[in-house]
């Protein structure tokens, strides 16, 4: 049986004054996964996100982290998150402290590590962010990427299971956003669940284990990325596009220049190969 | 504003311990502002001056620059103590020696400490000056009030930027009327911004386990010896000079 780090059950949330941010949620986040939430602007991720962490409380339904049901009280919530953290989408509503060293080492500090421990969890963090260059200096010098990083970083040093990333790749030109993509997958690698929204379709679909397609507040649907995106209909719903890739291929499937029984390409390469492996561009006209 | 900030951060004493930089200036100030003589000050002022452009490294032509604008307001203030006004028997105005002197006297000793400030400022980052703070024991809400100030005013000169060139590309600052209207929508939009600024950073140290109070780790510096000897043996000589003259 799988494990689940993150569950909510019936979970429904409103803004005062405004219509339901989340209406009746039911979603499951699987251990050690990547899990990308897609969905129009205004759908409820970043609201959902902020439950996953205790920062906003349902007004109907429950959360529960690691099957137990969540409690707002501050042992529990700091046990959260502590455990769950949060990468916000703008660095400079994160970044509170003037210098990047200090920035990271807010967050050990809170969970009671002694400033040694401390000293440790900064240093990996700035490392493995690769930032180690920019420790002392102050992050209203830095440009967006790097802030962007920075704010990585301060979650990383705190060494959670589970961390929320609410649309890291937006603003980043293509280069950073393949750093910060590839850093995630290796992040994973290492066993922390990733959890993101975007609003690219692109990497969601060659990325991700599970799809969430949400819309007004709700789950539209929840699965792998073949079955979310070989549903048009659901595609339509949601306001998505199809990946450039799974477009490309079905193309050629339909055409039947490629067998049918294939598995679909998730990445460039494999559809690089996939055309080379069946000649197509040698059996061109 | 920015530019001293950025002086703070890339001077050639970014590493001097700031407990340092911050004792020697303030012996320095009251040595200063104690003074009697005309001497002392402008000495102190010299040597103040020289070690924040030659030692530190800021910019000749930008430190002069800062250094008009205390010259200009204490060159205003100064007339009024130098020329003396009578109304008896007529209507007149004087100088005398004595005015001349006092005058003088209050303008190097109010300079010489306004350089002892700019090397203060000029040398050393806000988060050096709140650790200095906190080893003075002044209460931590003053001290992590002042370091989220200083990051505020950094988000909100940005987001007034943007928000005025918004404004300006759209004509709105092209008439005297525009100006107003413009500027009256900048201040009021900003207004609502920081509140909401102030509650996502809120929200965002809250889900990093915020308990009230923001541990940050500090900077290690080591005490100097050479430093300390120099700023022993230069304070003695400017009181030195002070009872020479």
């Amino acid at each position: 049986m799988s494990e689940y780090i993150l569950e909510a059950k019936d979970v429904s949330f409103a803004y005062p004054g405004c219509t339901k941010a989340l209406d009746n949620i039911c979603v499951k986040i699987e251990k050690g996964k990547k899990i990308v939430f897609l969905g129009e602007n205004g759908a409820g991720k970043s609201t959902l996100f902020l439950h996953f962490n205790g920062i906003l409380t349902p007004q109907k339904g429950k959360l529960f982290f690691k099957n137990q049901e969540m409690k707002y009280d501050n042992k529990s919530l700091m046990n959260l998150r502590k455990s769950v953290g949060i990468v916000f989408q703008d660095p400079d509503t994160q970044l509170f402290s003037a210098n990047v060293c200090q920035e990271v080492s807010f967050g050990p500090l809170n969970l009671g590590l002694c400033v040694e421990e401390t000293k440790k969890c900064v240093d990996t963090a700035l490392e493995s962010t690769g930032i180690n260059d920019l420790r002392n200096k102050p992050t209203h010098f830095l440009s967006y990427g790097q802030k962007k990083r920075v704010t990585i970083a301060s979650i990383i040093a705190m060494n959670p299971e589970a961390i929320i990333f609410d649309e890291p790749t937006t603003y980043l030109d293509p280069k950073h956003k393949e750093q910060i993509i590839d850093f995630l997958e290796e992040l994973n690698q290492k066993g922390t669940t990733i959890i993101l929204s975007t609003h690219d379709v692109n990497v969601a679909y060659s990325w991700a284990d599970t799809i969430v397609v949400m819309k007004n507040g709700k789950v539209l649907k929840e699965g792998t990325p073949d079955v979310i995106f070989n549903n048009d209909e659901l595609i339509e719903k949601a306001n998505l596009k199809k990946p450039l890739i799974l477009e490309i291929y079905n193309e050629l499937k339909n055409n039947g220049i490629l067998p049918e029984n294939h598995r679909p390409p998730r990445t460039k390469n494999e559809l690089k190969q996939l055309i080379n492996n069946h000649n197509i561009i040698k059996n061109l006209p | 504003m920015l530019n001293i900030d950025k002086c703070a951060y890339s001077n050639n004493l970014i590493n001097v311990h700031p407990m340092e930089k911050f004792i020697f200036v303030m012996v320095t100030i009251i040595v200063c502002l104690s003074s009697n003589s005309i001497i002392t000050p402008i000495l102190i002022l010299l040597t103040v001056s020289s070690l924040t452009i030659l030692k530190a490294g800021v910019p000749a032509k930008f430190y002069f620059k800062l250094m008009l604008i205390p010259f200009g307001f204490l060159f205003l203030g100064v007339i009024t103590i130098l020329i003396e006004i009578h109304t008896e028997p007529a209507l007149s105005f004087s100088i005398t020696q004595q005015s001349i002197e006092t005058a003088s006297k209050l303008f190097f000793r109010a300079l010489g400490s306004a350089s002892c400030l700019y090397f203060f400022s000029l040398t050393t980052p806000l988060v050096d000056f709140t650790s200095v703070l906190k080893k003075l024991k002044l209460p931590d809400i003053l001290i992590e009030l002042i370091s989220l100030i200083y990051r505020l005013i950094f988000i909100l000169v940005y987001i007034a930027g943007r928000i005025h060139t918004a404004q300006s590309s759209r004509l709105g600052y092209s008439s005297l009327k525009n100006q107003f209207r413009s500027l009256s929508q900048l201040v009021s939009s900003m207004f609502i911004l920081s509140y909401k600024k102030a509650n996502d950073l809120f929200i965002s140290l809250e889900s990093r386990c915020y308990n009230g109070n923001l541990n940050i780790l500090e900077k290690q510096y080591c005490f100097s010896a050479k430093n300390i000897v120099f700023i022993i043996v230069i304070e003695l000589f400017f009181i030195l000079m002070e009872f020479n003259v």
